[in-house]
């Protein structure tokens, strides 16, 4: 009997990977450019090619709490409806690139500007920048050498990287984040297995919630309230429910099926 | 005479002051000037600033909060444009994170009656 189970489990296992390569899903995406969105309502219609957001630089400064809840970001690209005049008024990207908060002891260039001067042209290609050879103060290569290796996404393991302390993203952006008394992070849990036989599935409510904060999944991504009452199948996440709001495009991706499907090794 | 000429310079230093506040103010981030100047600002950071602590919070005071943010809403409808959507935003994840723990906690006092 328990047999059967693991051999139909291996199957599956066989044919998740399989599926995603044949289907209409579209080929996996180079190191550098996981995470990578393209935000187009508004540019071309006013003259300027869409913009270009790359996660891995930002996500090694900040957490996705600060853009994701703080700054108020949208989870799907182009779903915030970013107007320049927004931005100018900084939020946005205006809440970072205002040309006078710092980072890292470096003033953010600024963003959009109704009227650009010959000279400010260059800046503005740094965001508009789709379809065009641009300079770029970041390099992918250079960047993620010292750090953590990982076969998927990224090629990077951004967990182990904040762990080691080689990367330290900030928590919070002044202006924007509320100010807490304290985290008071639930019980930990993990999620239990659908299946019978098939390994536990790795998950901590703590680590989470210091990523993303609590109001980042509950309730528009997890809105079971029951523990285990909402059942998804890896079909439904990778199409980006559940899970697959984050692991599909920029945390690390579904193809690493160990990191999710396994007993946890201590307490988190 | 002296007295006199401080005095004014006093005089002269308030007004001074005075001009220049608000300058600088409307140079500071829209985020941290709103937070001195807005009262509704004022109560959305007090109400939402206590989302990682939901689970220690009782069906009473989760009510309270969730209340208190449907109270909000009106008040951010009149802001102009880019703070409306900014803030419509973070309120809706804000009142959603202690709806659900609210009914999670209900759901768990019912069981325990069962
Ligand atoms: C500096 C700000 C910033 C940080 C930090 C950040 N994001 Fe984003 N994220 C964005 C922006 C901007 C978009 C695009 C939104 C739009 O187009 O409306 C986005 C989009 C996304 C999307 C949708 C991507 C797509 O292709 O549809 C996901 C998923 C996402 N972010 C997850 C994360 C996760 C997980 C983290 C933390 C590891 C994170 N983000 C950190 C700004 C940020
Ligand atoms: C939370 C702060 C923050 C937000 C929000 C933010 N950025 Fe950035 N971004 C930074 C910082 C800091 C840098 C590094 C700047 C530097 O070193 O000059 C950066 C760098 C960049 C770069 C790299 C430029 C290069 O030389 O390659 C681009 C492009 C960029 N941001 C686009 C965006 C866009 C588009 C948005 C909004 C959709 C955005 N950023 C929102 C903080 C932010
Ligand atoms: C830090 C990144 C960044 C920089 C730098 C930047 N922009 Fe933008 N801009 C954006 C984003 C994001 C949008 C929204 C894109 C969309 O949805 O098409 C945008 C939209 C626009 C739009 C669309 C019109 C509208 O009503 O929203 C115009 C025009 C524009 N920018 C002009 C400029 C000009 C001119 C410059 C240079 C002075 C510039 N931008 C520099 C991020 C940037
Ligand atoms: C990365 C997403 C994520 C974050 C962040 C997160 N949760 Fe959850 N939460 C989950 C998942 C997944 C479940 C299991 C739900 C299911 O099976 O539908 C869950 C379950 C719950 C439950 C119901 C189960 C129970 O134990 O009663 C509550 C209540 C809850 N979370 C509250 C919180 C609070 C409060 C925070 C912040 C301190 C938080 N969550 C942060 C994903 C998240
Ligand atoms: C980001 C975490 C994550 C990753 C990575 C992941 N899974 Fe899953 N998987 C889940 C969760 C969560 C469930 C349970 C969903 C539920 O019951 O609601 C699940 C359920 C399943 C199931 C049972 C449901 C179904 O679809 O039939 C199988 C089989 C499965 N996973 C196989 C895989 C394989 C094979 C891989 C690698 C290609 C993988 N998973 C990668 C999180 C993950
Ligand atoms: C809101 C975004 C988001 C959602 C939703 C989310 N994750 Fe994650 N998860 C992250 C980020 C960010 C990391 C950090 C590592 C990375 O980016 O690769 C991470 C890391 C992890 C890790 C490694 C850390 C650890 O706890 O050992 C596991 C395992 C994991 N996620 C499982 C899950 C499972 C299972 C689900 C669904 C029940 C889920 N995640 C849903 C954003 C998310």
């Amino acid at each position: 009997m328990n047999h059967r189970i693991s051999v139909v489990f291996l199957i599956l296992l066989f044919c998740i990977p399989l599926a995603s390569q044949t289907g209409t899903k579209k080929k996996r995406p180079l190191p550098y450019d996981y995470g990578r969105v393209v935000i187009s309502n508004y540019s071309e219609s006013s003259g300027q090619p869409p913009v270009v957001f790359q996660h891995w630089i930002h996500r090694s400064m900040f957490t996705c709490r600060v853009c994701h809840v703080d700054i108020g970001f949208g989870m799907k690209a182009n779903s915030t409806n970013i107007r320049a005049v927004d931005v100018q008024r900084g939020f946005y990207c205006g809440a970072c690139h205002n040309g006078h908060t710092e980072v890292n002891g470096k003033k953010v260039f600024a963003a959009c500007t109704a009227k650009p001067s010959f000279d400010e042209q260059k800046r503005c290609e740094r965001c508009h920048s789709m379809g065009r050879k641009v300079q770029s103060d970041f390099d992918f290569f250079t960047f993620s050498a010292p750090l953590p290796k990982e076969r998927f996404g990224n090629g990077i393991d951004w967990e182990k990287s904040e762990e080691m302390g080689l990367i330290k993203p900030a928590k919070v952006l002044e202006g924007f984040t509320i100010p807490k008394n304290q985290l008071v992070v639930q019980k930990d849990f993990d999620l239990n297995p659908k299946v019978e036989g098939m390994p536990d599935i790795i998950f901590s409510h703590k680590k989470h919630t210091v990523w993303n904060g609590c109001e980042l999944c509950h309730p528009d991504i997890f809105m079971g309230v029951k523990k285990g009452n909402s059942h998804y199948t890896m079909v439904d996440i990778s199409e980006g429910k559940s899970c697959g709001a984050c692991h599909v495009n920029v945390a690390f991706p579904l193809t690493d099926c160990q990191r999710c499907h396994s007993k946890p090794v201590g307490e988190n | 005479m002296n007295a006199r000429l401080l005095r004014q310079l006093a005089v002269f230093a308030l007004f001074c002051a005075g001009l220049c506040a608000p300058a600088a103010h409307a140079q500071t981030t829209p985020g941290t000037h709103a937070a001195a100047a807005a009262a509704w600002r004022k109560e959305f950071d007090d109400v939402c600033s206590r989302t990682e602590q939901a689970m220690s919070f009782s069906i009473e005071q989760l009510t309270v909060l969730v209340e208190r943010c449907d109270a909000l809403q009106p008040r951010i409808d009149r802001l102009e444009e880019t703070q409306r959507k900014v803030y419509s935003v973070r309120l809706h994840q804000c009142r959603g994170l202690y709806a659900y723990v609210l009914e999670s906690k209900k759901n768990e006092k019912q069981e325990g009656k069962n």
